[in-house]
């Protein structure tokens, strides 16, 4: 088996074990189903929160402060995605390859230090 | 070939190791949670799972039991789907990890096999990415579950989650381009032989560097201590699966550990030479003179995969002692330190490696 | 007549208003008349040569079925003279009202809710008189003493359905909640801010506190404490004991200290009763209350740091803690409750074991105060999760009315055993730890070097231990030894009326003040010449202190909430009484 060509035959075993993942999920959800009990009332089927009953709904719109530094995430997570290949071939491609994702690395740099001086890796 | 010939064939190459490693995974999501108990028990003086069975060995059978007989209660606001479906997601996706992870070298097991048979279910060529890929959709089955609780706890513990993720994940993948310019491949059997000289942790300077940075982001990963921030019960109750009962709560529980072992596999295969015995000293030390080339023959004695496993245990085993020690960061604090530390530290590692590449010093 | 300074100078500033001026085990009272209330407290604590400027107590005594039948007491202390005063209004019957202290003293707030709760004085202009221990539809006043110990009916039964059927006075109506009830606001919530509830049923709320968090993120914008989930009457059960039963009750307060409380009630009773306690009872309290002190800190230490993740510490320091509670035991005979000291000194003589134990324990504990150094104060999280936060000023710590390691960790070192001695406590050498900046590491550190000197009061304490009876001989309140009950009539007469009927005790008021582990713990006992006591009130610490929450945790994240309950370190028993 030569790992460097595409072969199909090879995610057989992943689409098996996805289906055997999720066959032993969902039977042990239906063995259950026959053995435990089922006694539901308004109360016990209250969110729980400490005790006290739920005042306001948890759906609802939430302020989440790390907006920016997910919109960062984006682009370093795309960069790494570039980078993997280049990884491989590293090899391969010589000076060139190297200078060049220099060039890329170093633009996205800049960028992430702006951010940083910008205060957007900040809370708040 | 006859009919019986290709059902042995399929059986051989496909039924069983699937039944073997599937009989691995659940083995070890169960016994972890014995493992974790006894290790965390110890350390805090005192004795752990003592009453069923010898020292409390059935324990996890116990547990098991338990959970199938718990009512399993949907809160009436919760959305049904998205809440069944977290847990299950979750599952799966620890679970079908495990397809793309080589345990050793192929064996015919000492000569019971005619022929030799790999250690692996399959051989992918993009291995580390496959696994990678899978664990970030598991984070989704933690946010699903925290918005589907419709519980504010675990809705922020959904929300730390991905605040989490948004900050292990990229000095993870630099801390892994590290090593797949070490190593030239993705697949994971061949950065497994690229060690075979050195493991990777050893090679210096960036070998250390980038290993610290995949373990501290692996136990980010896992939502395990001092990053259990998603759960952080003292905080919020249980977060992301407060509202969880029975059988559906020991489905995350089993993912959990599930993914320690993952986490602890791709350590190992990534930085600690896989399957590879340890070397106290190169083979060409004093020209490959005993006494070192005796010793390190006694290494290689035993079988690589009880190397891997050996290595493996005794990461999870680092794991339950990080959570015996250490407190929990805060969420702010997590992100600040990733990005503002782990980024530019892995960032620098994957350049120095190349640059040592092209200067033809690694 | 001269008293005091104090009054002398308030005599002449507010001629009309003073009446009744006294010394009471040297602290000078005064009664003030309602409507000059608030000039004289302005007063005394912006006049320099006065400087009250800590309300230790606001407490109400009634005196049924006296005419003016309340009265309301202001203990002050001043932190810059070191002088306490008590100023009394007199509240009539038919017109329960008083004006709101909170703009002069902010820890006036909940003492002002716990009043009105309890008496129903109403405060006028307090922004924000709910109920506080009691539950917020009751109509009754509970202290009042008019009011039937066991009047109030509580259903018990888990059923919602029964309880709606069968609402009346003493059950809940069933409404639905509002942000008042959450954040005391009115209004609607701003938007993209969520509410969150904390406790009563919350894995790190030391028992049922409950706190309201408004959350913009994870960013607290205000944190609203509510308590009294645990009330349980402890002062009305109090009322309706003899002077010696009720030290058991004082047991139930702050549970995991429980001799300090023991020791603030016997010293206010033995002011009342003029009774002097032998010098070894004082020595045995000295040490008891240390050891105390020690295995309290040990679980604020345990759960502090389990709370923040450390999740072994909370087992090495039950561990240690056992130690301590087998020397109680050995004593005693009781792990927790152990009501040992009481009134006229302490219950039984040391064990010949007793010495020996505490010795071990005193050669064994300080490597382990250093393990458990060793483990978190330069853990690099441990540091992050700590530094500044929840820090407050001094001066708002002590409008506040926050006491304890809560305030010496700000740098103020008030601590009543130095400022006002009790039990010989000023025949120790020790320091006072303080810290800088108040926030909850300084907290930590703080209460890390109390430990050791608590260490060092109980080693000084054991070498000077003096020989001689542990008790009072008074027979009006110890009772007399065995051999004298078969031989004397008298003594017989003595001891049954002890067990039957209590002692009676002098009529007046007394004010004891000690250090608990949580800080300044008061004791008002009241007694109208009975062997019941008419009013017991408790100035517990961790009520006070719990006021600080709001402003400690304001911009804070929910992990610091956590942090900083923690290290405030309410004790909810106290708390709710």
């Amino acid at each position: 088996m030569t790992p460097d060509t595409y072969v199909p035959e090879h995610f057989l075993p992943v689409a098996i074990f996805l289906l055997l993942g999720g066959a032993f999920a969902v039977g042990m959800l239906v063995v259950g189903w026959f053995v435990r009990p089922r006694r539901p009332y308004p109360e016990k089927l209250l969110t729980y929160e400490s005790g006290i009953t739920p005042f306001m709904d948890a759906h609802q719109k939430f302020s989440i402060r790390f907006y920016l530094i997910a919109m960062l995430f984006l682009i370093f997570d795309i960069e790494a995605v570039f980078l993997y290949p280049w990884a491989v071939a590293y090899g391969k491609i010589g000076l060139y390859g190297f200078v060049e994702m220099v060039i890329f690395i170093a633009i996205l740099l800049v960028g992430y230090v702006y951010a940083w001086k910008k205060g957007a890796l900040e809370w708040e | 070939m006859t009919v019986m010939d290709q059902v042995a064939n399929i059986a051989y190459s496909l039924i069983i190791p699937v039944a073997v490693l599937f009989g691995f995974i659940m083995l070890n999501a169960a016994y972890l949670s014995y493992m974790e108990r006894k290790v965390l028990a110890h350390m805090q003086a005192r004795m752990g799972p003592m009453m069923t069975g010898w020292h409390g060995i059935l324990q996890p059978i116990a547990d098991g039991v338990k959970l199938f007989f718990k009512e399993d209660i949907i809160p009436a606001k919760a959305d049904k789907w998205l809440f069944s479906l977290a847990p299950v997601l979750l599952l799966i996706m620890s679970i079908a990890a495990f397809v793309a992870i080589p345990f050793g070298p192929p064996t015919d097991f000492y000569g019971i096999l005619s022929n030799k048979v790999p250690l692996w279910l399959t051989n992918l060529n993009v291995g580390i990415l496959y696994v990678l890929a899978l664990a970030s959709v598991g984070t989704y089955g933690v946010i699903m579950a925290g918005w589907a609780s419709n519980n504010k706890y675990s809705l922020l513990g959904g929300f730390r989650s991905a605040a989490q993720m948004i900050s292990y994940e990229i000095p993870m993948a630099f801390a892994i381009i590290t090593v797949v310019l070490l190593a030239g491949s993705l697949n994971l059997a061949e950065i497994v032989n690229a060690q075979s000289e050195k493991w990777f942790i050893i090679v210096l300077p960036v070998g250390p560097v980038a290993f610290l940075l995949y373990l501290i982001s692996g136990v980010a990963e896992t939502n395990r201590a001092p990053f259990d921030l998603p759960e952080a019960e003292t905080e919020l109750v249980a977060g992301f699966f407060t509202e969880y009962t029975g059988m559906r709560f020991a489905m995350f529980f089993m993912a959990e550990y599930a993914n320690m072992v993952v986490i602890s596999l791709l350590v190992s295969i990534l930085f600690l030479g896989g399957w590879m015995p340890v070397q106290i000293l190169p083979n060409t030390w004093l020209g490959g003179m005993p006494p070192v080339s005796w010793i390190n023959g006694l290494f290689r004695l035993m079988p690589p995969v009880l190397w891997l496993l050996g290595k493996v245990y005794f990461l999870l085993f680092f794991f339950i002692w990080l959570r015996a020690t250490l407190p929990r960061l805060r969420y702010d604090q997590l992100m600040a330190f990733s990005w503002k530390f782990l980024l530019p530290l892995s960032l620098a590692t994957l350049l120095t490696t190349a640059v040592m590449k092209q200067m033809g010093l690694l | 007549m001269f008293l005091s300074p104090v009054i002398s100078t308030l005599e002449e500033h507010f001629p009309d208003a003073i009446s009744e001026p006294e010394l009471r085990s040297g602290d000078p009272w005064i009664t003030v008349t309602r409507d000059r209330l608030a000039d004289v407290l302005t007063f005394l604590k912006i006049t320099p040569e006065l400087r009250y400027n800590l309300l230790i107590d606001l407490t109400c005594i009634d005196f049924h079925p006296h005419p003016s039948r309340f009265s309301v007491y202001y203990y002050l202390h001043s932190m810059e003279h070191e002088r306490k005063l008590m100023v009394r209004v007199r509240v009539p019957d038919d017109d329960p009202t008083l004006p709101s202290v909170i703009t002069i003293y902010g820890t006036a707030n909940w003492h002002e809710r716990e009043v009105f709760d309890q008496f129903g004085i109403s405060f006028r202009d307090h922004p924000d008189l709910r109920r506080i221990l009691n539950p917020d539809h009751w109509t009754v006043h509970p202290l009042r003493r008019d009011f039937p110990l066991g009047g109030e009916e509580v259903a018990f039964t888990h059923n919602a359905d029964a309880i709606a059927v069968q609402a009346d006075t003493w059950t809940e109506p069933v409404r639905e909640k509002t942000v008042q009830d959450y954040l005391g606001l009115t209004g609607e919530v701003k938007e993209g801010t969520i509410i969150i509830n904390i406790g009563p049923q919350h894995p790190s709320t030391h028992g049922v506190l409950r706190v309201a968090l408004q959350l913009e993120g994870e960013t607290v914008l205000r944190a609203m404490p509510h308590v009294g989930y645990l009330h349980t009457g402890i002062e009305k059960t109090a009322e309706n004991l003899t002077y010696q039963q009720a030290v058991t009750v004082t047991d139930r307060l702050d549970y995991v200290a429980p001799l300090s409380n023991n020791l603030g009630y016997a010293l206010a009773v033995e002011r009342l009763l003029n009774l002097e306690v032998p010098p070894r009872a004082d020595y045995v309290r000295v040490i008891l209350a240390e050891l105390t002190r020690i295995a309290s800190h040990l679980i604020w230490l345990g759960t502090h740091a389990f709370e923040l993740g450390v999740q072994s510490m909370i087992l090495y320091c039950f561990r240690e803690r056992e130690l301590i509670l087998d020397i109680f035991e050995e004593l005693s005979g009781v792990r927790m409750m152990t009501s040992f000291i009481n009134v006229g000194g302490v219950r039984t003589d040391l064990t010949p074991q007793f010495g020996k134990r505490v010795r071990e324990f005193l050669a064994l504990f300080p490597e382990k105060l250093d393990s458990y150094e060793d483990m978190l104060t330069n853990n690099k999280i441990w540091l992050k999760r700590t530094k500044d936060i929840g820090a407050l000023s001094q001066d708002t710590l002590i409008d506040l009315g926050v006491t304890g390691p809560a305030l010496r960790s700000a740098g103020v070192a008030f601590d009543v055993r130095t400022a006002y001695p009790y039990c010989g406590y000023n025949n120790f050498t020790f320091a006072v730890p303080t810290g800088t900046t108040g926030d909850v590491y300084d907290k930590y550190r703080v209460r890390m070097e109390e430990m050791r000197q608590s260490l060092g009061i109980i080693r000084q304490a054991m070498d000077g231990l003096p020989e001689g009876p542990f008790r009072s001989d008074d027979r009006k309140v110890t009772l007399p030894p065995r051999e004298e009950i078969e031989t004397g009539m008298e003594q017989l007469i003595h001891h049954f009326l002890l067990v039957s009927r209590g002692f009676p005790v002098p009529e007046g008021e007394a004010y004891s003040l000690i250090e608990s582990p949580r800080g300044a713990l008061g004791f008002f006992v009241s007694s109208d010449g009975t062997p019941m006591p008419r009013r017991v009130r408790v100035r517990a610490p961790s009520f006070v202190n719990l006021q600080a929450l709001e402003p400690m945790c304001r911009g804070g994240m929910i992990a610091d909430v956590i942090a900083i309950i923690a290290g405030i370190d309410p004790l909810m028993g106290e708390v709710d009484r």
